[in-house]
């Protein structure tokens, strides 16, 4: 089964991921929806390396469809200016029993967080901006554009 | 030869989008970071220590393939070849 994968600026169809992901078989369908949290923020900007974005959402989603069994798998990441509260991230998962539909959603979303190049830069709402801490040990935080 | 080297987040805010340069064959990966870090000291604090090695946050990948540093140091580039710099990913 082919995943669906999309990096896009326009906000994203929740309900007809969820209507393609009841195929055949379908007893769960898990739906992940990452939200633009009030941190003390306007809003935050993401940018992406989208070309190999793309390439390895679709082998994290590819992943998981072989490792927990999942029976269809969308996987939407949004870019550009987002405002608190609008979707970021979301993926929908089916499988025929909800453990495998969890288990696998949460899977595929740690190794999205943890592999794929996104960044996200808050404007703070005291002014100012700083770039999310990423995955690296020893990484420094501090208002963009230094680091 | 050509190469292109594209940076984003904190790095493209320091050094630009995309610098698309011609070296001489067999020019290594990290010398061309070298020479387009020199002439910009806070570019240069971020993506070098003071030893000159790639400080350890500093992810380079060749097409979707990340190449460790040791490697990245070692490198020879080839005409064509596109290189990614970036700090730390935090997507979802």
């Amino acid at each position: 089964m082919k995943p669906y994968i999309a990096i896009q600026t326009e906000d994203v169809e929740i309900d007809a991921l969820v209507r393609a992901a009841k195929v055949p078989g379908a007893g769960a369908v898990v739906v992940f929806d990452g939200v633009v949290r009030d941190d003390g923020i306007d809003r935050m900007d993401l940018e992406t390396y989208e070309s190999v974005a793309l390439e390895l959402m679709d082998g994290i989603a590819r992943e998981g469809i072989a490792r927990f069994n999942l029976l269809s798998v969308a996987i939407v990441h949004r870019i550009g200016a987002l405002d608190v509260g609008e979707n970021i991230l979301l993926v929908v998962a089916s499988a025929g029993h909800r453990k495998e539909a969890f288990e696998g959603a949460i899977a595929m979303i740690d190794e999205l967080k943890a592999r794929v190049p996104i960044w996200k830069k808050e404007h703070l709402r005291g002014g100012g901006t700083v770039w999310v801490e990423g995955n690296a040990e020893g990484f420094p935080r501090g208002p963009g554009p230094s680091v | 030869m050509n190469v292109t080297i594209r940076f984003f987040a904190q790095f493209r805010e320091l050094f630009g989008p995309v610098h698309e340069l011609s070296v001489p064959e067999g020019r290594r990966l990290t010398e061309v970071l070298h020479e387009i870090a020199e002439p910009n000291p806070d570019g240069k604090t971020a993506l070098f220590s003071p030893d000159g090695r790639l400080r350890d946050y500093v992810i380079v990948m060749q097409g979707s393939e990340r190449i460790e540093h040791d490697r990245a140091a070692a490198l020879e580039l080839r005409d064509g070849n596109t290189i990614a710099v970036f700090p730390p990913v935090a997507g979802g």
